[in-house]
């Protein structure tokens, strides 16, 4: 299982109950400095990957999810991660759970390794409000933030959905996992067939309790107080609305065909933006390439080159175009 | 007597088969809606399309399918088939009843906007997709699940970025129900998904049509073993060239292959070919489905050109 959401929507916190209820997060035993619930191996990975992209973890771009898609396409990445989660079927049994925010950036990559292991796949996404998001009050001065992080959020969330399309899924509320998470868990147990839920014994779900109690979620800041373009807030308000719905009917084709729409306008949004914006990103450009490094000579001297002019005019003409001809090269006098 | 209007009229003067392009169709067509469209050119197909059309119509968004002048029930048999994947209102049925001329010299001699040209049928074919991208794909090859799950990423993440993919396939040559052979000689590399647009479109080439596509276009290369191309060792599979002795022999190099292939298994001599690999499949279990579902997403890769690292 793939537990995908953002940073702080609770990911982690459905990712430790599964843990605790006997699913396995691979390595975390031998790992005890991965954060959270994250493996370092996977947490490597996708920094790795999304550098190599030229991608953000919470990048606002709807271009970067082909980016990120194109890797994915390279047999070498494929047969790195297939053998990876091979391995760990191996060494930490059969039902695994993996947490990563940005998981869903990569799904095709995890999705050929678990056919390439004979593995079902199956992908939960945490729902938290953009609310959450964005700095509390009383953080650093937070406006000129908010736009990026709830763009990146609507891009995050709208893909996410599209690319976990046609794999069992499921959908939970963060709300619904503060107020009694054994609802939202038992009803993921059912549907996709989970075994370390459906035979959890007492301890187990006792345990659970004790380790949300210990789990804080960050606060965020009043929908309202945040500052946003119109446009921005009403997607990002059309794409909670939606969502929500997934939590009860996965796959409710009405929904995903708003969704759709949400996406399609996200796209045109994102893109007058950027061409409203493109003196500040030339400009950028422009800055960045002065502080790089002068180049050395980017031209390897020829070896004749290094001979002075004055030796080299002593060689007969002849001479010189035989030479040429040994060494395969167009001359010039 | 050409009819006037349409963006490529036939020279037959049969406005049915004129070809008018989406993008140059009155609004509300344009612009074309996010997704991918698999085009299917296909002539007595029906042994295949069990196996064909499921796996294609759940990775893309539509499938058109154009059946040209078959006897075997083809166009019947690929409704079936999408009525029971529950995908009738994603599926179009088209027929094209031209008798079209054959790759090769047939094909060199037949003007380009003649229904019977190859590039004509394409053409015509491809100008009933209603999404930004497009997909041909033949009535032989057999998706498996990761080229399901490769398709499905596409056809959402490929619009807008103007890429062409290429599709490595492996030729599959059936036996009979539990034997087959595999051939990983090479990845018989060719683009198979492109965008819909005016740059997009198929012109003639000597032996047969080729899309155009536009020398900046990225092009993205699928992985290995994400499709298999079927081929029946008691059929005739030359039977749709002409004159394959005189073709070229640097354009003609995998139907060559594909010759060697099947003559050395037609005289029980598979075993000696380069490359060409035995499978077998359980009881109870057709060969198509033991390749597709367990035998290429366990092999080892990568499949083709490593002699020595592959083991099956």
């Amino acid at each position: 299982m793939l537990v995908l959401g953002a940073e702080g929507s609770g990911g982690d916190a459905l990712a430790g109950t599964l843990r605790t209820l006997g699913m396995r997060v691979p390595q975390r035993g031998a790992d005890p400095a991965a954060p959270g619930e994250v493996p370092r191996w996977v947490a490597d990975l996708h920094d790795e990957l999304l550098q190599r992209c030229n991608v953000d973890a919470d990048d606002a771009r709807p271009s970067a999810w082909f980016d990120t898609g194109r890797l994915a396409h390279l047999e070498p990445l494929r047969v790195r991660v297939h053998r990876w989660l091979e391995e760990r079927f191996v060494a930490d049994g059969p039902e695994l759970v993996l947490r990563d925010p940005r998981l869903a950036w990569f799904l095709g990559v995890w999705r050929s390794a678990a056919l390439r292991c004979d593995a079902d796949l199956s992908c939960v996404t945490v729902l938290r409000h953009p609310a959450a998001s964005v700095a509390p009050v009383g953080g650093a001065d937070h406006d000129a933030d908010d736009v990026p992080v709830v763009a990146g959020w609507v891009n995050a969330q709208l893909h996410a959905e599209r690319a976990t399309r046609g794999s069992a899924r499921g959908f939970v509320r963060h709300d619904d996992l503060l107020a009694d998470w054994t609802v939202p868990v038992a009803g993921l147990g059912t549907a996709l067939g989970l075994r370390a839920v459906q035979e959890a014994g007492a301890n187990d779900i006792r345990a659970v309790h004790t380790y949300l109690r210990g789990d804080v979620p960050t606060a965020g800041r009043a929908w309202d107080d945040v500052d946003l373009p119109a446009g921005l807030r009403d997607l990002a308000d059309r794409t909670w609305d939606a969502l929500g719905e997934l939590v009860e009917t996965p796959d409710d084709a009405r929904v995903l065909a708003r969704l759709d729409g949400v996406r399609a306008d996200y796209t045109t949004t994102y893109d007058q933006a950027a061409a409203l914006a493109r003196s500040s990103s030339r400009a950028a450009h422009r800055a960045g390439l002065v502080t790089l490094p002068t180049p050395e000579r980017a031209v390897v001297e020829r070896g004749a080159d290094r001979v002075p002019h004055s030796v080299r005019a002593a060689v007969p003409a002849g001479l010189r175009r035989r030479l040429r001809r040994v060494l395969d090269r167009p001359g010039s006098d | 007597m050409p009819t006037p209007g349409a963006d490529v009229p036939c020279r037959e003067g049969d406005p049915t088969y004129d070809v008018r392009w989406p993008w140059n169709a009155a609004a509300p067509t344009r612009p074309a809606p996010p997704g991918l469209t698999c085009v299917f050119r296909v002539r007595d197909e029906a042994r295949n399309l069990p196996w064909v059309l499921p796996p294609v119509l759940a990775a893309v968004d539509h499938v058109v399918l154009v059946d040209n002048r078959s006897g075997d029930g083809t166009a019947e048999l690929g409704r079936r088939v999408a009525a029971e994947a529950g995908a009738s209102d994603r599926y179009t049925a088209l027929e094209y009843p031209f008798e079209v001329s054959r790759a090769g010299h047939d094909h060199l001699f037949t003007p380009p906007d003649s229904v019977h040209s190859l590039t004509h049928f394409y053409n015509w074919s491809f100008s009933h997709v209603r999404t930004s991208y497009s997909m041909k794909w033949d009535g032989d090859m057999v998706l498996t699940p990761e080229g399901v799950s490769v398709l499905r990423d596409l056809s959402w993440q490929l619009p807008g970025s103007g890429a062409v993919v290429l599709v490595p396939r492996h030729p599959l040559t059936v036996v009979d129900e539990t034997e087959a052979w595999i051939d990983l000689r090479s990845r018989f590399l060719e683009p198979w998904i492109y965008p819909m647009g005016p740059e997009f479109t198929f012109v003639k080439a000597f032996e047969w049509e080729v899309r155009e596509f536009p020398a900046t276009s990225e092009r993205i290369v699928a992985p290995e073993g994400l499709c298999v191309e079927l081929k029946w060792l008691d059929t005739d599979e030359f039977a749709h060239w002409a004159e394959v002795e005189a073709l070229e022999q640097r354009r003609v190099r995998r139907k060559q292959r594909e010759r060697e292939v099947v003559t050395a298994l037609r005289e029980g001599r598979g075993a000696e070919v380069a490359d060409l690999h035995r499978i077998v499949a359980p009881p109870g279990v057709h060969v198509v489905d033991h390749v597709v579902d367990t035998w290429l997403p366990q092999a080892r890769r990568p499949l083709v050109g490593r002699p020595g690292r592959r083991d099956g």
